[in-house]
């Protein structure tokens, strides 16, 4: 299985030159040859965004993040993405990713959505908050004119996911938040195909487009980066109660949910944070959501911090089950059970993972093999 | 007078000095620091000089040299907390703007007293015409002092803040036996008390230090801080990892098994029966514990630095180990040993230093190349992300390591990741199938967590590679010692971290077409003070102004040299500027006693002939010789523009003193601050060092040509 997944990536590789040289596909494959070797860059976008209104005395009140920017002419929101043009708001990075790859689902990671699938992943430049500890930081914190952008339109999007054969195409890396509209068409135009949405985000977003979009995506992963406002004011650059009431209604639509901590050394780390953070997640989501526990690495503003001892993921590991959480993981620690999915009634191997592989899959349908118990997600 | 300016010239170099060495460890280790620093220290003597000279102010130098004892100590310990001010969490790190603002802020208060002593200094001694120069000249040899038994203690006897208690305490002594002259009955006693004082304060320091570091670290348990020749280093201990800082960076994490694997294996999925591995770089946190569990494999290091197990309190893993204490290009250009490594692992750290980036050029890694077996690999890990995308800057770095590579070796690989790794070898070794790979790794007796299929099915992915591949393609730019683009794209590169640095970035360093400004102004300048006057006196404006400019640059190119060739330039800078500042006042002082004729073309042939010299010699210079060299050179230098100072002040000067006093010193200033900041942080990286010098010798030929016109 491995074997063959690696030689449909090459396979994958070969099928793009001989496209490229039978000219199927051709505007996709030369953007792509484009972006791989940072050709130059394009126009930005000049589509409409949705959820603004115009303000009584001029300029423009954008509605998608709490962040509500109100902006004047020639003005961009927080994100960069996004500016007023004679009072209509635009978004700059409509069919502009600057990121584009193909990632095992579990890299993202979720572990109780089609495991060992891949999802064709993308981003644009820019986010609506800055946290300082961000991987992604080169991209997320430009502006759409700073970074190399291809020209890959939403469907273009799901013909390239249907060319490589992922089932998933995964809004990543930056925050999809702040190309609301692309991530939107993209996921309606996805599942057409039959192609699946899963959105990485940090659930910095307003009620009605969260609502609004739900419907077109099949999964989400929210960064829950801290259960302490004061984390998201010093470190995030955010708030922490929208978040919480986005997770809610995430939950309560109905669409997959799995929740990730980035676990950082002496900033979140302590006993009665990782406590009151599993605490709030089993009252208001429910004990069957998976919470990942995720690795610092020293990235952008906090390079000077060294990365998260494996003791200190232990000790998350121990503390959110111990308040009765039932699928806990511990993320970057191959070999680890803690990367594996246990039955919580038997605790037979369910799904044992190794790094971004699935080494054991014993799940039957949804079901615990040994004991029968259903086991959420999807499978 | 005498006995005052040695005083002055041993506080104000001694001073300087390891404020600028604290500059550079506290704010994250880059050299580029000592410009911006030395541009504030320059514009802070200059201003205590302005105002110590006003007439109506009369400050005492006891009290002066009091006030600067007190404050040295006190302004060692506020710059090794200055990071905290600028952050809001523990290892924030600092953005290049306020790191300089740190910089001139802090060199401030010592630049100010040291210039306003001078002219204090002076004021008691108003009778004496030729006291200026006896003072400038007095005060050079206190310089060069300083400079001296700085180099010789700091690391190696006493941390830094020993030795500014001992200075201070020195100074303290000093200035009391100075202004009253010796007198045994009472200066024995004192002398007593401060002998005792410094001995206590070399014994508390170190305690201060890890004082200083538990303040910096909170959260942390500081297990040891200490000062080598080489840097500031704290242990850490937190949740059973170690860390290890250096220079407010941090250098190692154990455990940290992502991060040793990623140092250690990926050659040997290439060569998996390789023996012997030299490693360059720090190795007791992971890498060696990690290379026990190799079978066979025999580990040789080079690190110029002490082993830090016993302050790390762990034992060294069970494991054949040989230990080389010496520099890395010393030891690569040393060869000649019959030993053969099969894989040579270069852990070159951050590029934004010298130290790192010099590791990356033609001429160490010909030298590195014949230390290899002949399928031997040299491996090259970096702390680039090229996993998800490639940024232009970054793709500009990782293109300018891939052809340096490439410039030296006949086969490049990378691997693209969250560490981008180099390969380089002259066989054919890299073009395996990913399955050989994969089982080459099998068969190593440890197993590998990281560096196998279970990631590098991802990580080596068609997409990723191409992508990578695509990047490096995009410019042949070539590092080397001539032209160090590596430190000047890490400096872009990170120039990004925060706006500010980033449009000051792209302003100063992306957007070149304000260079030709610079020798355009320069010749506007020169053709201004020639046609000012019809004798031809204001020429001695545009004197001054190359007075600075060639001191300054020559010393900063000096400095870079050095640093490439020797590594560090933290223990050797306090004697570098330390003769320099002597054959500085040396120059002036000469110049000033004789009467000679054309002093400013002598002064001009003799900078010219010592830079034709170092351009023509400064890369054959063995290792061994090189701070000799260094320390013949910048004193040559500084005698010449020293003199070149006393010849125009005599040109400007000499049949009209009543012009204003502080024109010369204004442009001298200019220069200086244009040949602190931009030769070496603008110029270098982008038209190299060989142009960078015949730009100098260019000026220098215009100025003697004027010269001559103007007689
Ligand atoms: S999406 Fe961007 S422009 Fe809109 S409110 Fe959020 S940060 Fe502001």
């Amino acid at each position: 299985m491995k074997r063959r997944t690696f030689m449909s990536c090459l396979g994958c590789g070969a099928a793009a030159t001989v496209a490229t040289q039978t000219g199927l596909f051709p505007p996709v494959i030369n953007s792509l040859q484009n972006a791989f070797a940072l050709g130059e860059p394009s126009e930005l976008s000049s589509m409409e965004a949705r959820h603004y209104k115009k303000l009584p005395g001029g300029g423009i009140e954008c509605g998608i993040c709490p962040r509500h920017c109100q902006v004047t002419d020639l003005e961009r929101g927080y994100c960069g993405s996004r500016e007023n043009q004679g009072d209509i708001y635009r978004t700059l990075v409509y069919g502009k990713p600057c990121s584009l790859n193909i990632d095992p689902i579990e890299k993202k990671p979720f572990f109780h959505f089609y495991p060992g699938t891949q999802a064709l992943s993308l981003a644009t430049a820019g986010c609506n908050v800055n946290c300082k500890f961000c991987q992604n930081w080169e991209i997320s914190q430009s502006r759409p004119e700073q970074t190399e952008n291809i020209d890959l339109s939403p469907q273009a999007v799901v013909d390239l996911a249907v060319q490589r054969k992922t089932p998933n195409i995964a809004y990543t890396y930056s925050e999809p938040t702040i190309f609301y509209e692309y991530m939107y068409d993209i996921a309606e135009a996805g599942h057409k195909h039959g192609l699946r949405s899963v959105m990485v985000t940090g659930g910095y977003i307003e009620q009605e487009p969260l609502r609004l979009l739900i419907p077109h995506l099949d999964a989400i992963k929210v960064d829950l980066k801290s259960i302490r406002e004061d984390y998201y004011k010093t470190i995030v650059n955010g708030e922490l109660k929208p978040v919480l009431d986005r997770l809610v209604q995430m939950k309560s639509s109905g669409i997959w949910l799995e929740i990730v901590t980035l676990v950082v050394p002496t900033l979140n780390d302590t006993d009665a944070e990782f406590r009151d953070l599993a605490r709030w997640v089993k009252t208001n989501l429910g004990a069957d959501v998976p919470l990942h526990f995720s690795q610092f690495y020293p990235q952008y503003l906090l390079k000077n911090l060294p990365p998260t001892p494996q003791v200190t993921l232990e000790k998350a590991y121990a503390i959110a089950h111990s308040e009765g959480m039932q699928y806990v993981y511990l993320g970057n620690l191959p070999g680890h059970p803690a990367e594996s999915t246990h039955c919580p009634k038997c605790n037979a191997m369910l799904i044992e993972r190794n790094g971004y592989r699935i080494t054991q899959m014993n799940l039957v349908g949804n079901h615990c093999p040994k004991c029968q118990s259903e086991i959420p997600g999807r499978f | 007078m005498n006995r005052q300016g040695l005083l002055l010239g041993f506080f104000s170099t001694g001073a300087q000095v390891l404020l600028l060495r604290e500059l550079v460890s506290s704010l994250n280790g880059s050299e580029l620091f000592i410009g911006t620093a030395l541009f504030g220290w320059l514009i802070a003597v200059a201003t205590g000089a302005y105002l110590g000279g006003r007439a109506n102010v009369n400050a005492k130098p006891i009290a002066l040299f009091g006030m600067g004892a007190l404050l040295l100590p006190a302004l060692i310990i506020a710059t090794r907390l200055s990071p905290l001010l600028v952050t809001s969490v523990v290892g924030e790190i600092i953005p290049f703007s306020t790191a300089a603002i740190i910089s001139i802020v802090v060199t401030l208060p010592v630049g100010l007293l040291s210039g306003w002593l001078f002219t204090a200094i002076l004021k008691d001694h108003r009778a004496d015409a030729g006291s200026i120069m006896r003072l400038y000249f007095v005060e050079g040899i206190g310089a060069g002092v300083a400079g001296i038994v700085i180099t010789l203690l700091v690391g190696a006897v006493l941390s830094t803040l020993a030795v500014a208690v001992t200075m201070a305490l020195v100074v303290l002594v000093g200035i009391v036996v100075a202004s009253k002259g010796w007198r045994p009955a009472r200066d024995v006693p004192i002398v007593t008390v401060a002998l005792t004082a410094v001995v206590v304060a070399a014994i508390l320091a170190p305690r201060v230090d890890k004082a200083i570091d538990g303040i910096k670290y909170e959260s942390y348990q500081v297990v040891s801080s200490f000062d080598t020749p080489y840097s500031h280093q704290a242990i850490l201990i937190r949740d059973s990892t170690v860390v290890l800082v250096t220079d407010n960076t941090i250098e190692a994490v154990e455990p940290d098994l992502l991060t040793a694997e990623n140092l250690l294996l990926p050659p040997f999925a290439y060569t998996p029966q390789a023996k012997a591995v030299l490693v360059i770089g720090r190795t007791e946190f992971g890498i060696e514990q990690l290379a026990g569990k190799l079978a066979n494999v025999e580990l040789t290091i080079v690190d110029p630095r002490g082993v830090l197990f016993s302050e790390m309190d762990v034992s060294s893993p069970d494991i054949k180990v040989t230990r080389v204490t010496d520099d890395p290009l010393a030891f690569v250009l040393r060869g000649g040993s019959e030993h053969r490594y099969d894989i040579i692992v270069v852990n070159p750290g951050d590029f934004g230093s010298f130290r790192g980036s010099r590791l990356v050029t033609e001429r160490f890694l010909n030298a590195a190349r014949q230390l290899l077996s002949p399928d031997g690999i040299l491996y090259l890990p970096t702390q680039y992300d090229s996993d998800r995308y490639i940024t232009n800057r970054e793709a500009k770095l990782l293109a300018a390591i891939y052809n340096t590579l490439r410039s030296t070796f006949q086969q490049v690989e990378i691997w693209p990741g969250n560490m981008t790794e180099f390969f380089a070898s002259d066989a054919a070794t890299f073009g395996i199938p990913y399955d050989s790979l994969i089982s080459n790794l099998s068969k190593l007796t440890y197993l590998p967590q990281y560096i196998n299929d279970n990631y590098l099915f991802d990580r080596l992915s068609d997409f990723k590679k191409t992508r990578l591949l695509g990047s490096v393609g995009r410019s042949s730019e070539i590092n080397s010692q001539n032209r160090p683009v590596l430190t000047h794209y890490q400096t872009l590169y990170r120039a990004k971290l925060s706006n500010l640095d980033d449009r000051i970035a792209s302003l100063v360093l992306e957007k070149r077409w304000w260079y030709v400004a610079v020798p355009i102004l320069i010749f506007a300048l020169l053709v201004a003070t020639i046609s000012r006057d019809r004798r031809r006196r204001s020429y001695g404006l545009f004197l001054y102004f190359v007075a600075g400019l060639s001191s300054l640059s020559l010393e900063m190119i000096s400095f870079y040299v050095y640093q490439t060739q020797a590594g560090s330039l933290y223990s050797e800078m306090a004697v570098l500027i330390g003769v320099f500042m002597f054959g500085l006042s040396a120059g002036a002082y000469v110049t000033y006693r004789t009467t000679a004729k054309h002093a400013d073309v002598c002064a001009l042939l003799m900078l010219s002939a010592a830079t034709l010299f170092f351009a023509a010699t400064y890369q054959i210079v063995p290792t061994a010789m090189l701070l000799t060299y260094h320390l013949l050179f910048l004193p040559t230098v500084a005698l010449a523009t020293g003199s070149l100072f006393a010849a125009a002040t005599r040109r400007y000067y000499e049949l009209n003193p009543g012009r204003n006093r502080g024109a010369g010193y204004a442009f001298e200033l200019v220069g200086s601050a244009v040949g602190a900041i931009l030769p070496t942080i603008v110029f270098l990286p982008t038209i190299g060092l060989t142009w960078l010098l015949v730009s100098m010798l260019l000026i220098l030929s215009s100025a003697i040509a004027e010269c001559l016109l103007t007689l």
